[in-house]
């Protein structure tokens, strides 16, 4: 793949500011001492059942910890991506060098993936303090980890669709978090009392998982494979016991989980991360599409002969 | 190399451009002259390929920039009225960066830029932070970073403004050094003299037409019934020898004198031939003549000339 300038450009732009190295030790300060206060019995006792449970505990924490991360930061980080250069006078000046809508959309979203994939990526050690306990192993964490970073960049790809479609820096910020809010909520919503879920009640759910995994998978609403947090609960349940009997008996979502069980964790989770890879690389054609109309070919604003 | 038919541009109701005709020979250095709010930033939008027009054609070497917008751009350094800069950038990776964007190699990029920044004069700033530079600096950066793929048409809008005088100078000694390398240049100004010595042509442009077209001497030349003679006496002259000599002058420019400061204006055609005669006759009538002079109309008053007319109903 060719070099993109635009990519090495911000990325140097961002590793020279103190910020960056602000932002990166606090929140890996905060990481250690969030996961170094969970271990207290393995830390007081050593490897126990005990410690084995809190370790798991403390897993799933930390992740949820860095999809929080992901959902707050990404879609402000990408929506100032174009419509930041559109502000600061400097789109049109790329736009004069000729290089196409598609390196532009690659390059910014690149260099905002890179930061993002640092932080997460440099949390990943602090996660691994668990393996120390049993119970999670270094295959989880990886999963858990490629996981993240296919989130990250889903949200990523909202938020350049709304710097592409926005003028303005703090309108694209609005829209982005709305767009990342509507997308977690919607597919929830959906899939629980839309139409598409009307036909969705336990007794069927009961039928369709004695009709194998491949029926259940499909029995789900369609929706719900679109939701960020839906796959990380999946694959993490997948992993850990814990959090199946955690959706089951604290969060009440009995349906739910009956049909998670029936169709294998594991499962619903690779067809959640498959659908959101496949809605990501949409948006990113989408955004390089509408970047494309705007600037390359046919302007905004309808000549007549 | 530009060329611009009936081209229009509306932004609601206002008419930025307005049947503009703009024609640019290869190796020009224009000069695109306006007042404010006359079109000059839309046009160079249009050819740089950023804005549409409403209507109306504009062609860059052939290449019509509405249709076959990437190739244009390739033909064509834009620098724009107003830009902005990256911070925590320094002024090579600044220029490495658009480099990299018009498709040129590391190689080519490294001689390149440095080619340009010893054109701009800014070698010394080679390691400097962009942000941090003088507003002279940046523009001459900015310059620099239209010719990176040595376009043959530069589109420049309003290079000198808000320069101070050292800097304009400096601004002007490059786009000399810019007009000598054989680039068709197109620079906008809202004022005139800075452009006057510096072009081969150019156009005035008027709510968004353009008003006068053509190289410099013609507009001196069409104007030129405006230039005056100008004769200065020594002091002490008797009243008797003033008032032939004044008969003298007006009988030979056919138009009357004004004193003013001890010295005598006829506005009048130049001719070379009449002046030499009439001061041949002056002196002989032992008038103490000490100062006998042609002055042009300075463009600044052709610039109010030209576009007098369109600005009269304003006031
Ligand atoms: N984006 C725009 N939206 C609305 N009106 C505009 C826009 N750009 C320019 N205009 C109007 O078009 C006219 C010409 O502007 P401009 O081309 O910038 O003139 P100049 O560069 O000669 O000062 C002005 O009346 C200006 O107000
Ligand atoms: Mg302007």
């Amino acid at each position: 793949m060719k070099r993109n300038p635009i990519f090495e450009s911000a990325a140097r732009r961002r590793m020279r500011t103190a910020k960056t190295a602000v932002i990166l030790t606090a929140y890996l300060l905060s990481l250690l001492c969030f996961c170094v206060s969970q271990l207290t019995r393995f830390f007081g006792g050593g490897v126990t059942v005990a410690a084995m449970r809190q370790g798991m505990e403390t897993y799933i924490w930390m992740t949820a910890l860095q999809f929080l991360l992901i959902v707050l930061v990404a879609p402000a980080l990408s929506a100032g991506s174009i419509a930041g250069e559109r502000e600061r006078q400097t789109f049109d000046l790329l736009l004069v060098t000729g290089v196409g809508a598609r390196r532009i959309v690659l390059g910014k979203l690149l260099e905002d993936f890179s930061f993002l994939a640092l932080l997460i990526v440099s949390g990943a050690p602090i996660l691994a303090l668990t393996l120390l306990t049993g119970g999670v192993t270094a295959v989880h964490l990886l999963t858990t980890l490629g996981a993240l970073l296919l989130l990250a960049l889903a949200a990523l790809a909202v938020g350049q669709l709304a710097s592409a479609l926005f003028s303005r820096t703090l309108t694209a910020i609005i829209a982005a978090y709305l767009a990342v809010f509507a997308i977690g909520a919607g597919s929830w919503a959906l899939a629980l009392r839309g139409p598409l879920a009307a036909a969705y009640t336990g007794e069927q759910l009961a039928a369709l998982s004695r009709e194998g995994a491949g029926a259940a998978l499909a029995g789900l609403p369609p929706t719900i494979y679109f939701n960020p947090a839906v796959a990380l609960v999946a694959l993490l349940a997948s992993q850990t016991g814990i959090l199946r009997r955690t959706l089951r008996e604290t969060l009440r979502l009995q349906d739910i989980s009956t049909a998670f069980a029936a169709a294998g964790y594991g499962r619903v989770a690779l067809c959640s991360l498959a659908a959101i890879a496949a809605a990501t690389l949409a948006l990113i054609a989408l955004t390089v599409l509408i970047l494309h109309l705007q600037t390359g070919g046919k302007h905004r604003g309808h000549p007549k002969a | 190399m530009i060329c611009c038919q009936n081209l229009q541009k509306r932004y609601g109701r206002t008419r930025a451009l307005d049947g503009l005709d703009l024609r640019v020979s290869p190796g020009e250095l224009h000069g695109f002259i306006g007042p404010n709010g006359a079109g000059k930033t839309t046009a160079m939008k249009i050819l740089a390929t950023l804005t549409r027009p409403t209507a109306g054609l504009a062609l860059v070497d052939g290449v019509n920039v509405c249709e076959q917008p990437q190739r244009a751009r390739r033909l064509i350094g834009y620098m724009p009225d107003f830009f902005g800069v990256y911070d925590n950038l320094k002024a090579w990776e600044y220029l490495d960066l658009y480099a990299g964007c018009a498709g040129l190699s590391g190689a080519q990029r490294r001689a390149r830029i440095g080619e340009l920044l010893e054109l701009t004069g800014l070698t010394d700033q080679r390691e400097a932070m962009v942000d941090g530079l003088s507003r002279g600096m940046k523009q001459r950066l900015c310059l620099a970073r239209a010719m990176l793929h040595d376009p043959k048409l530069l589109l420049l809008d309003e290079p000198a403004s808000g320069m101070d005088p050292r800097a304009r100078a400096q601004m002007r000694d490059i786009l000399r050094e810019i007009a000598r390398m054989g680039k068709t240049v197109l620079i906008s100004s809202h004022i005139l003299p800075e452009l006057s010595e510096l072009c081969d042509a150019m156009t005035i442009l008027e709510r968004g037409r353009a008003v006068f077209s053509g190289s410099a001497q013609e507009m001196r030349r069409k104007l030129d019934g405006d230039s005056a003679l100008i004769v200065r006496f020594a002091p002490g002259m008797d009243e008797e020898t003033a008032a032939r000599a004044r008969e003298r002058i007006e009988a030979a420019c056919g138009a009357r004198a004004q004193e003013g400061e001890g010295e005598w204006r006829v506005s009048a055609p130049g001719d070379d031939a009449r002046d030499a005669a009439l001061l041949g006759e002056l002196i002989s009538l032992g008038a103490r003549v000490c100062e006998f002079k042609r002055q042009q109309a300075t463009l600044e008053t052709v610039f109010m000339e030209v576009t007098r007319d369109e600005t009269q109903p304003d006031l």
